[in-house]
C-alpha cells in the first residue's frame, strides 16, 4: 500500500514513517505543509495520505482543508487525519456525505501500533476510522434519546465499535465473539433504532453517524 | 409671579391706611396713656417694617422673612388701636398690643433664611407666641386696664386684681426668659454663617441686640425699680431701635449685594489669571462664597453620575444634610454642582451667579475630572485582569504540577523498575503497560489542558464553529439559536468563548437543567453573548469564583457580564463586548 505522510513535525513524522515502513507500507512521500501535501499527493496518486491536522501555512487547519481538497480532487486517495484534539465538527465535517475513504484520529492513538496500522488499512481500502472519543461524545449526547436506551449494554458496545468504522470481523475480535453474534447484534441494532440495514462498513457508519448527530 | 404683585401692591395700599389709622386716633385722643408715642411711633414702625418687609416679599417670594416683617408692621399698627376709647376698638388694640414682639423675635431668629434653626431657636420663638397670646389673653380677663389710665377693660371677667399681678409678674420673667433667649439664638446663626453673611447680618444683629437691652431694661422697669421719665426714655429708646430695625435689614441687603458683585470680580479676576498663578477653581469659589467646606461634583453624562475632582463617583448631599446643591448648567446640560453650607441657601443669587461666571472653567474641570474617572477606572480593569491572568497562571501550575507530571514521575519509575525486571518478562510487560496506561492519561490532561488554554478550533474557525463545539460536548443538550456569522479580533472572541464555556460549565455542574440556549449576536459595535438555562436559578456571580474571574477576564476587553435569573427560571448569562 502506498502512503504519503504530511506532518510539520519532523519527529514525529519519521517516527510514523518508521512505524509505517516496519508494517509493510510504501511510504512513497513526505510533507511537510499543505501545499507541499496537495501537490506530492497529486504526482504520486497514493491509496491514503496521512495527514496531521495542523501544519503550515496558517498552522490552523490546513490539514482538515487539504484532506477535504484530497478526497475531492482525488477520490482514490483516502485520507486519514490525525489531530491533536478531538473535535466533533471535524470529523463529521469530514465524513460529509460518505464515511468512505477518511479517518479522524487523536493523534495518541498512534502509540497503540496494531490498532493504528489497522485503522490506515481500513481507511487505504475505502473504509472509515473515527476516533473513539469522537463517538463516546457523540453517544454521549445521543444516550438522551431514548431508543438508545433500549440497547443491551452488548448492543452498545458493538454500536461504539461500528462508528468507528470497524468491520463486523474487527468487532467479533475485537469483543472475543463470532462474527456471527456481532451480525446478530448489528440486526437488532438497526431494528432498535429503526436504520435501514445497511451491508457495507462504511455506509452503515454514516447511517450511525446521521443517528448520533440528530440526537 | 403676577398674582404676588397684585396682592403685595394691596396689602401695601393696606399698610398704608394701617398706618393712618393709629396717627389719626392719636391725634384725637390725646388725654389717653402713651398717646405721643402712638402717634409718633404707630405709623413710623408700622410703615417701615410694612414697606420693607413687602420689598423683601416682592425679591424672595420664597423666603417667610418679608411675610414675618410686614405682619409685624400690621400688628403694630393694630395694637395702636388701644388709643381709641370705643371699647371694640379698643379690645383689638389691646389683644394685639404684645403680638409685635413674638413675631418680631420670629423674625430676629429666623433671618436671614426665614427658616428657624434647631430646636433652641423654635423653641423660644413658641415661647414668645405663647406669652403674647395665650398669657397675654389670659391675663386680660383679669386686667384692670384703668390703672394705667386706658378705657374699661371689655373681657375683664374677674376682679381678683392680686392674681393678675402675679400673673403680669409671670409674664415679665418669662419675656426676660424669650428675650434673653434671642440673642443665644443669633449668636448660633452668627457662628454657623459665612464671611459673606455677617456682612449681611451684622447691621440686623447690632440693632437688635440694642433693642433687646431696651427691652429687658423696660420690663425691669415694671417692676417698678426706676423712676417714670427714666422708664419713659427707655421706652422711647426702644421704639426708636425698632424703627431702624428694617433700615437695618435693608442695609445688609445692600451689603449683600455690594458684595456679591464683589465677590463675582474677584472670581473672575482669578480666574482669568494666567496658568500656574491660577489658584483651583474650588478655593477661588470657595472665597467668593466664604464658605470653606464647599465641594464641586461633577457631572459624567455618559455614566449619569457625579465624580469628585479626583473622579471618584459620589452623591449629592439630600435635605437634613446642613449642605446644599446648585447644579450649574451649561447649554441646557449640567456641567456641574456646586455643594454649599445650608446656611447660604439664602444667596441662591450669588451662587447662581458665581456658578454662572464660571461655567466654562467649570466645563473644563468636569472633561479633566471624567478624564480622572476613566484612569481610575483603566487602572481598576487593568487591575482586574491582571489579577484575573495571575490566577489562570496558578490554576495552571497547579493543573500540571497534580496531574501530568504526577503521572510522567509514576511512569518513569515504572519504567525503571521495569528495567530492573527484564529477567522477569511477565512482571516487566505488567509495569511497561501501567507505564503506558499513565502516559496515555498525560496525555489526554495536557490535551484538556491546552484546549482550557486556547481551544484550537477558535482560532482556526472562529467563535462560531467553537461554540459549536463547546455546544457537541456539553453533557446538556445545547442549542445554538444565533451565531455572529463572521469574523472577530481574536481577543473578542476568546472572551466571548470563555463566557460560554464557564457558563455551560456551571450549567452542567449546578443549575439542574434540561436543556440551555447560546445566542452570540452584533449588535452596533458591540458583541452580545447570552447562555440561558432552564434550571435551578440562583446564580450569583459574587460567590461563584468562575463567574466572577469570567468578570474580570472580560475587563480586560472592556467587556461587561450580567448574570440573572432568567424569565420562567433558570439562569441568564450575558456578556457585552465591544468590538471595534
Amino acid at each position: 500500500m502506498r502512503v504519503v505522510v504530511a506532518d510539520d513535525s519532523v519527529l514525529l513524522r519519521e517516527g510514523i514513517v518508521r512505524l509505517l515502513t516496519e508494517s509493510g507500507f510504501d511510504v512513497v512521500a513526505q510533507a511537510g505543509d499543505a501545499e507541499d501535501l496537495l501537490r506530492k499527493v497529486s504526482a504520486h496518486r497514493p491509496d491514503v495520505a496521512v495527514v496531521d491536522i495542523r501544519m503550515p501555512p496558517t498552522n490552523t487547519d490546513d490539514g482538515l482543508r487539504a484532506a477535504l481538497e484530497i478526497r475531492a480532487r482525488h477520490p482514490e486517495t483516502s485520507v486519514l487525519v490525525l489531530s491533536q484534539y478531538v473535535e466533533e465538527t471535524y470529523a463529521l465535517e469530514l465524513v460529509g456525505d460518505g464515511a468512505g475513504g477518511v479517518g479522524y484520529l487523536l493523534k495518541d492513538r498512534v502509540a497503540d501500533v496494531e490498532r493504528f496500522v489497522d485503522s490506515v488499512k481500513r481507511v487505504a481500502e475505502g473504509g472509515s476510522a473515527l476516533d473513539p472519543e469522537v463517538v463516546s461524545q457523540l453517544l454521549g449526547r445521543a444516550r438522551r434519546n431514548d431508543p438508545l436506551g433500549a440497547l443491551t449494554p452488548r448492543e452498545g458496545e458493538v454500536l461504539e465499535l461500528m462508528a468507528e468504522g470497524r468491520s463486523n470481523h474487527a468487532i467479533a475480535e475485537q469483543m472475543v465473539v463470532t462474527e456471527r453474534a456481532v451480525e446478530k447484534h448489528v440486526t437488532s441494532i438497526f431494528g432498535k433504532l429503526d436504520l435501514a440495514p445497511a451491508p457495507a462498513d462504511h455506509r452503515r457508519v454514516l447511517a450511525v453517524l446521521a443517528y448520533l448527530r440528530e440526537g | 409671579m403676577i398674582g404676588l404683585r397684585w396682592a403685595l401692591i394691596g396689602l401695601g395700599v393696606l399698610g398704608v391706611i394701617a398706618g393712618v389709622v393709629p396717627l389719626v386716633l392719636g391725634l384725637s385722643a390725646p388725654e389717653v396713656n402713651d398717646a405721643e408715642l402712638v402717634t409718633v411711633f404707630g405709623p413710623l414702625v408700622g410703615w417701615s417694617f410694612i414697606g420693607t418687609g413687602l420689598f423683601a416679599w416682592y425679591r424672595r417670594p420664597d423666603n417667610r422673612f418679608g411675610a414675618l416683617m410686614t405682619a409685624v408692621g400690621f400688628t403694630w399698627c393694630l395694637s395702636g388701636l388701644t388709643v381709641d376709647t370705643t371699647s371694640g376698638v379698643f379690645l383689638i388694640g389691646l389683644l394685639f398690643s404684645s403680638l409685635p414682639f413674638a413675631l418680631l423675635f420670629h423674625m430676629l431668629c429666623a433671618f436671614p433664611s426665614g427658616r428657624l434653626e434647631g430646636r433652641f431657636g423654635r423653641a423660644i420663638v413658641a415661647l414668645g407666641y405663647f406669652i403674647t397670646t395665650v398669657l397675654y389673653w389670659t391675663i386680660l380677663l383679669f386686667y384692670d386696664t384703668t390703672r394705667d389710665e386706658w378705657p374699661d377693660n371689655p373681657i375683664q371677667v374677674f376682679e381678683d386684681q392680686s392674681a393678675a399681678d402675679a400673673l403680669l409678674n409671670l409674664q415679665s420673667v418669662l419675656a426676660i426668659v424669650a428675650i434673653l433667649g434671642v440673642p443665644v439664638v443669633l449668636w448660633r446663626q452668627w457662628k454657623r454663617a459665612s464671611p459673606a453673611q455677617h456682612a449681611v447680618l451684622a447691621p440686623v444683629y447690632g440693632i437688635a441686640a440694642v433693642l433687646m437691652v431696651m427691652l429687658v431694661a423696660s420690663l425691669v422697669a415694671d417692676f417698678g425699680v426706676m423712676s417714670n421719665d427714666l422708664e419713659s426714655a427707655i421706652d422711647i429708646a426702644g421704639l426708636i431701635c425698632l424703627v431702624l430695625v428694617p433700615f437695618a435689614f435693608l442695609a445688609g441687603l445692600a451689603r449683600n449685594r455690594l458684595s456679591s458683585a464683589g465677590a463675582i470680580g474677584e472670581l473672575v479676576a482669578s480666574l482669568s489669571e494666567r496658568e500656574g498663578r491660577r489658584r483651583s477653581l474650588r478655593d477661588a469659589l470657595a472665597d467668593a462664597l466664604g464658605d470653606p467646606g464647599l465641594t464641586l461634583a461633577y457631572w459624567l453624562p455618559d455614566r449619569e453620575h457625579y465624580v469628585n475632582a479626583e473622579g471618584e463617583q459620589m452623591d449629592l448631599p439630600g435635605p437634613g444634610t446642613g449642605r446644599v446643591t446648585t447644579i450649574v448648567e451649561h447649554a441646557g446640560e449640567p456641567v456641574a454642582a456646586i455643594v454649599y453650607a445650608a446656611s447660604l441657601a439664602d444667596e441662591r443669587e450669588l451662587v447662581d451667579a458665581v456658578g454662572a461666571a464660571a461655567t466654562l472653567t467649570l466645563e473644563n474641570e468636569r472633561l479633566d475630572a471624567e478624564l480622572r474617572a476613566k484612569v481610575a477606572e483603566l487602572r481598576d480593569q487593568r487591575s482586574r485582569s491582571l489579577g484575573a491572568a495571575l490566577n489562570e497562571r496558578r490554576r495552571l501550575e497547579r493543573n500540571l504540577h497534580d496531574g501530568a507530571q504526577q503521572r510522567l514521575v509514576s511512569m518513569a519509575l515504572n519504567l525503571r523498575l521495569a528495567r530492573a525486571r527484564l529477567d522477569d518478562p511477565d512482571k516487566a510487560a505488567e509495569l511497561l503497560e501501567s507505564a503506558a496506561g499513565e502516559l496515555d492519561a498525560a496525555i489526554a490532561e495536557l490535551r484538556e489542558l491546552a484546549r482550557g488554554i486556547h481551544p484550537a478550533v477558535l482560532s482556526d474557525r472562529g467563535l462560531d464553529a467553537a461554540l459549536e463545539a463547546l455546544a457537541l460536548r456539553s453533557p446538556v443538550p445545547v442549542e445554538l439559536e444565533e451565531r455572529v456569522g463572521e469574523r472577530l479580533p481574536e481577543p473578542v472572541e476568546l472572551a466571548a468563548y470563555f463566557v460560554v464555556a464557564e457558563a455551560l460549565t456551571n450549567v452542567a455542574k449546578y443549575a439542574s437543567a434540561s436543556r440551555a440556549t447560546v445566542r452570540a449576536v452584533r449588535d452596533n459595535g458591540h458583541v452580545i453573548v447570552e447562555v440561558a438555562d432552564d434550571g435551578v436559578g440562583g446564580a450569583d456571580p459574587s460567590k461563584g469564583s468562575g463567574l466572577r474571574g469570567l468578570a474580570d477576564r472580560l475587563c480586560a476587553v472592556d467587556g461587561r457580564l450580567e448574570v440573572e435569573d432568567a424569565r420562567g427560571g433558570g439562569t441568564l448569562v450575558r456578556a457585552d463586548i465591544p468590538c471595534g
